[in-house]
């Protein structure tokens, strides 16, 4: 299923590709990016100050089809956030044997715990399709909360509690699939 | 399908890396003389660009933006520069016109003949069978002298074209403020253009690198700052003659690894035997005042300032310092050691980097 999905979400964004005029202007790539941006609740209603300061941080990169992202057990140094295509994530277990976890697409962001510490990655994300992102790394945030501090703590408060949305949401599908082997288990 | 990176043997890697660094020794040794001006100006302003730095982010920190941030630390820096130009250069410049007036008067010939003549009553032929006769003394006398002078002159060209430069179009002072103002994005800009391969490991590498040089180059100013006005307070106590010049001396000294600090007690011995009376006591109170504030350097100093980052084997610090004379002079000496720390900097974290990121 997950394939066939995927196929289809690949071959829609292709079209979407074609129809896309053949150069788009500098300007109208910025104002897309940041309506993609502000509408992730880490960097919404930011003043125009805090945007700009934010807007030099942010690092745009384009990806062909099947082309390595970040590899697993490389050292993490930041978030992307897709701005178009998708990317698949990769888990690799101890026998070094490749899962696919999941996909992600336009608005979809990744990799944002290495954003708070120092972490190697924990999967291998690779690009379906040609794919832009935006990244933005630990250091220079680093050096942002330095300098303004109260915008550096505000990004670091949004970015704790997408990550205990993610905890939790971890939590319920644990306990999820827990009860299901119970259910099992019983039969 | 993840492709798999292409896996180079210990032996090819180590046989390439060792033809790019000496390709790449050649080149700057080809290049440096062709560049040496723009070059030493270039160094100074990341230098001072290193210094100012915090100074911006702690403006900006108090929510002064950038722009204003930056005039700030100009203003403040404009301050340092013009009390420095009221009250300690003059004060310098003063002693070291009349210590090199001393120095010019005395007649070293006279002195080395006494005590090659005191060494020859106790010794009989001892001068003779060393080869140490009055022309032998003449000739190295001479030797010594040109190449000093020779050694200076080419420091002093180096550094006055510089100055030249610095003086007649201002370039530090905008490249300076272009650096702090403008660093960063052009970073990004860079590294906008690296392979996405190498995207992560070169932003990482740049971040480390700017750390670790920002970091020695200041704990390297502070510690020699806080030696020279060490050296300069107790002399100045001591009721030694030209203090200051001599703070200076071992200020600037200390920024050579073993033997700087070493060397320092030649010159400085010198001075103080030709000026002080009686010449051997100051030279006890010399010898003990270096080798105090030489332990307070080492002990208290050095560990807190830099921690483990002047990890440089003395033999390399000897390779490096003399290679440094040889393009440069006593300047090529003095920033030998921390230009070989910049290169070590980068290419052991670049190395590290492409392990850690497994390219190779």
């Amino acid at each position: 299923m997950n394939e066939q999905d995927d196929k289809m979400k690949t071959e829609s964004y292709t079209t979407e590709v074609d129809w896309q005029p053949v150069v788009i202007s500098k300007e109208k790539r910025d104002i897309d990016i940041k309506e993609i941006l502000t509408s992730l609740s880490l960097f919404s209603k930011l003043s125009q100050r805090d945007w700009r300061e934010l807007s030099d941080l942010f690092h745009q990169r384009i990806y062909s089809d099947g082309e390595i992202i970040f590899e697993y057990d490389t050292p993490g140094l930041g978030m992307y956030i897709i701005i178009e295509g998708s990317a698949r994530v990769l888990n690799i277990d101890l026998g070094g044997v490749k899962t696919e976890v999941a996909i992600l697409n336009k608005g979809d962001f990744f990799g944002e715990m290495s954003l708070v510490e120092e972490v190697y990655r924990s999967a291998t994300v690779n690009a379906i399709g040609k794919t832009q992102l935006v990244g933005i790394f630990r250091p220079q945030l680093k050096d942002l909360m330095h300098r303004r501090p109260k915008l550096g703590l505000l990004l670091m408060e949004r970015l704790a509690i997408i990550i205990i949305n993610r905890l939790r949401e971890a939590n319920r599908r644990l306990a999820e699939s827990r009860d299901r082997i119970r259910e099992l288990e019983a039969k | 399908m993840i492709p798999a990176h292409p896996v180079i043997s210990p032996v090819y890697r180590r046989i390439l890396l060792s033809i790019f660094f000496i390709a790449s020794l050649v080149i700057f040794l080809l290049i440096f003389p062709l560049i040496s001006d723009l070059l030493v100006m270039l160094i100074v302003s990341i230098i001072i660009t290193y210094v100012m730095k915090p100074g911006v982010a702690h403006f900006e920190h108090l929510g002064v933006p950038r722009v204003w941030a930056i005039a700030g630390v100009f203003v403040l820096t404009a301050v340092v520069i013009v009390v420095s130009l009221r009250f300690f250069i003059p004060v310098l410049i003063d002693q070291g016109f009349l210590l090199v007036a001393i120095l010019k008067d005395i007649d070293f010939n006279a002195y080395y003949t006494s005590v090659v003549s005191w060494v020859d009553i106790r010794l009989p032929g001892f001068s003779d069978w060393v080869g140490m006769g009055q022309d032998q003394m003449q000739d190295w006398v001479g030797k010594f002298t040109s190449t000093v002078s020779a050694f200076l002159q080419q420091s002093t060209k180096l550094l006055a074209g510089a100055m030249n430069v610095l003086m007649l179009s201002a370039v530090v002072p905008m490249l300076i403020f272009f650096f702090l103002k403008d660093g960063s994005l052009f970073v990004k800009n860079l590294i906008e253009k690296v392979p996405n391969r190498f995207f992560e490991m070169s932003l990482s590498l740049v971040y480390r690198v700017d750390q670790q040089l920002g970091n020695y180059i200041r704990s390297i100013l502070v510690e020699s700052l806080v030696i020279g006005l060490m050296t300069w307070v107790s002399l100045e106590i001591l009721g030694i003659k030209f203090a200051i010049v001599l703070g200076l001396i071992n200020g600037l000294l200390n920024t050579i690894p073993f033997f700087g600090p070493l060397i320092a007690y030649f010159p400085i011995g010198l001075i103080v035997l030709i000026t002080y009376d009686p010449p051997l006591v100051g030279l006890v109170w010399m010898i003990i005042i270096l080798s105090a504030i030489q332990i307070f350097d080492n002990i208290l100093a050095k560990p807190f300032l830099i921690g483990r980052s002047v990890d440089v084997h003395p033999a390399t610090v000897l390779l490096v310092v003399l290679v440094g004379g040889r393009l440069a002079g006593a300047l090529g000496m003095f920033i030998a050691i921390p230009a070989y720390k910049i290169i070590q900097v980068i290419v052991v974290d670049s190395y590290n980097h492409l392990k850690e990121y497994k390219i190779i």
